[in-house]
């Protein structure tokens, strides 16, 4: 029969056999236990099959918190005393965070009206809001004016394609400006991730969620540890470990 | 250890939900709450898969990163915070393990649940109730399930290995391996299930 997201018509409904075969997928998923089309097949089931099944759904769930139980089995252990104060220096004031959806509504032409010194209230921001994403979109304006700022677009991952995205860099300073204009929204289900790469290992610094036109991100970041950015699609909704498909990406 | 008659799951998971909407306002002090209530267990989880220190530690810096800059993936809707992050630490210690491979050899201990060797559990840990009384159903329910559901739920959790690797190293069908696997999550659940 079909197999639920891969390929099976919409509206059809997996029989009670192919249910348990699915049980059986999510519980590898929950462990992070799956590899290869094992994988690929808990991708389709979660992204076709799963958001329509309440059965499936409640499974997901259930395994999740077990599985996420299974951490209180092992002997808790204070972490060392320098890595709050390590976190406490990393933590961005939150209206410069990376994830920053609520800049998402900077009128069109922003320079333009910050240089005539008023934001258009639009999009249904807040007036809080508005003066962080000024003081944001201003900071960002500085940085480019800095002698050895850089500013390069991204490109399409494994092509030349220009992206829709601009980096803004320096290379004595630990954070760069993310700058996109008239970026199309994520797939449905899919949110935009902000990853740091070394080429070895990756850490997610955040999601971009462009706006109607122009979109600021602010990406703090170790330069002894990362050198390059790159923004992929991930799953709506998470918080995730690993890079999705990489949509673009540039030296950081 | 375990105080009686007091904090309940939901009162718990209701103090969790609150300093999570702190959080996502920008509160600080919510960030060192939540710190201090799981930074012990997901230290605890992240050098138990990893067995190193920088490397747990970067586990764990790199999981409460990720929650201070994206605090709105937690979805109260879909479970518990408790669930979320500690799911988000295991993630990514996982993830860790199989970049390291060359930590690997020190993961044989990681099939059991005792204290690594020169590891210090820390008197100075004292968990919530509700935490210390769930930390003992949970290992409760797992000396409940057969060796067998038992082996396999551990090497992937414990040990972060995948299913075929399970297998292989079982020397078992993978297909045994996804229905021991689930039917060890099924009845570990129904054991907590109780428990709440």
């Amino acid at each position: 029969m079909d197999r639920p997201g891969s390929g099976s018509p919409p509206g059809s409904r997996p029989d009670a056999e192919e249910h348990e075969r699915i049980d059986e997928l999510l519980a590898g998923y929950a462990l992070r236990s799956l590899t290869g089309e094992d994988a690929a097949e808990a991708d389709r089931v979660l992204s076709h099959h799963v958001p329509d099944c309440p059965r499936c759904r409640e499974t997901l769930l259930a395994l999740s918190d077990t599985v996420a139980d299974l951490a209180l089995a092992v002997e808790p252990i204070e972490p060392p005393e320098t890595l709050l104060p390590r976190l406490h220096r990393e933590l961005e004031p939150r209206g410069a965070r990376p994830a920053v959806g609520r800049w998402a509504g900077v009128a069109a032409g922003a320079a333009v009206v910050l240089i005539a010194g008023g934001i258009a209230i639009s999009q249904g921001l807040r007036a809080g809001d508005l003066k962080s994403q000024n003081d944001l979109f201003a900071q960002a304006l500085r940085y480019a004016q800095r002698p050895n700022a850089d500013n390069a677009r991204l490109v399409g991952a494994g092509a030349t394609d220009p992206a829709p995205v601009s980096e803004v860099a320096a290379p004595d300073v630990d954070y760069f400006f993310l700058i996109g204009s008239d970026v199309p929204p994520a797939p449905s289900g899919q949110a935009y991730g902000i990853w740091l790469s070394n080429g070895v290992e990756t850490l997610f610094a955040g999601t971009f969620v462009p706006g109607p036109e122009v979109t600021v991100v602010k990406v703090p970041f170790d330069r002894s540890r990362f050198d390059r950015v790159l923004i992929t699609l991930e799953v709506e909704g998470t918080v995730p470990t690993q890079p999705g498909e990489a949509v673009w990406e540039a030296a950081a | 250890m375990v105080a009686s008659g007091a904090k309940t799951m939901r009162d718990s998971d209701r103090e969790d939900l609150q300093l999570h909407r702190r959080l996502v306002a920008g509160d600080r002090g919510a960030f060192d709450e939540l710190y201090r209530r799981y930074s012990p267990t997901a230290y605890g989880i992240a050098y138990r898969l990893t067995g190193q220190q920088l490397l747990a530690q970067d586990v764990v810096h790199d999981a409460f990163l990720a929650l201070w800059r994206a605090p709105e993936a937690f979805d109260a809707t879909r479970g518990a915070f408790r669930s979320f992050f500690l799911s988000l630490v295991h993630h990514r210690a996982v993830d860790t393990i199989r970049r390291e491979e060359r930590i690997r050899a020190r993961q044989d201990r990681a099939a059991n649940l005792e204290p690594a060797a020169g590891e210090d559990p820390s008197e100075r840990v004292v968990d919530d109730d509700f935490v210390a009384r769930r930390r003992s159903e949970v290992r409760d329910a797992l000396a409940d399930l057969s060796a067998e559901q038992r082996q396999v739920l551990e090497m992937a959790y414990f040990a972060g290995k995948t299913q075929v690797r399970i297998a292989e190293e079982l020397g078992i069908p993978l297909g045994t391996v996804k229905t021991r696997t689930f039917a060890a999550l099924r009845k570990l659940r129904r054991a907590l299930e109780t428990e709440d």
